[in-house]
């Protein structure tokens, strides 16, 4: 609960090398293939000693990821999508709890409802 | 004429362009909104939240589904009625 989930981690337990992709597609939420091909060609492409420098340096500064930093995938994407754009997920979690208030009015409207037409029964029986 | 204009391109675009755009990109990430420590905690006391809600009222409803055949909650837009027909819950 006291690691932060906005911070850039190296992904070590989904790394090829030294996990500095796998990190950046689990900050991001882009495919760590695509991530890797990436760094490669922009490598090949004319970046080269760049590149190699600016992976050691984001490999020797950046902490590894704590271990449970989320609870499951989906919380993974949320926090993805938070670090993406904050506004958003908050958004999202407002819709969320609009959604169940919604449903919980019309829980609180069928019971009241059917207790008014359980009364006319008995009315009706009397 | 090119042994000089060449360099001078070059060394430009390496002094001046390269510096530019990373500056460009560095002030625009700045830029971008961040939460702060105490925000993303709330955050994520929320979304913990609304998640247990979601699954309680799910129970809710089934229960109350199960026992009145007449009512037909208004499912979430999530798409779960979908998958999970209230019929064939329970």
């Amino acid at each position: 609960m006291t690691a932060r989930r906005t911070k850039f981690y190296l992904d070590k337990s989904n790394a090829k090398w030294m996990g500095v992709c796998s990190g950046i597609a689990d900050y991001t939420g882009i495919d760590a293939l695509w991530v890797r091909v990436g760094a490669v060609l922009f490598t090949l492409a004319g970046g080269f000693p760049w590149t190699l420098i600016a992976y050691g340096l984001i490999a020797w500064m950046a902490a590894n990821k704590p271990a449970g930093l989320y609870e499951g995938p989906e919380d993974a994407k949320f926090w993805q999508g938070v670090r993406s754009n904050p506004r958003r997920s908050t958004a999202e979690v407002r819709s969320k709890f609009r959604d169940i208030d919604r449903r919980l009015a019309d829980i609180e409207m069928f019971y009241t409802s059917r207790n008014t037409r359980l009364a006319d029964e008995i009315d009706s029986l009397r | 004429m090119e042994d000089i204009f060449v360099p001078v391109i070059a060394i430009t675009s390496l002094f001046i362009g390269l510096p530019w755009l990373i500056f460009h990109y560095i002030t625009k990430w700045k830029q971008a909104p961040r939460i702060t420590d105490e925000d993303e905690k709330l955050l994520d006391e929320l979304h913990f939240a609304a998640r247990r809600l979601e699954e309680r009222m799910q129970t809710i409803e089934r229960i109350i589904a199960a026992d009145n055949p007449d009512f037909r909650p208004t499912m979430s837009q999530h798409g779960y009625e979908a998958d999970h027909p209230l019929s064939r819950r329970n």
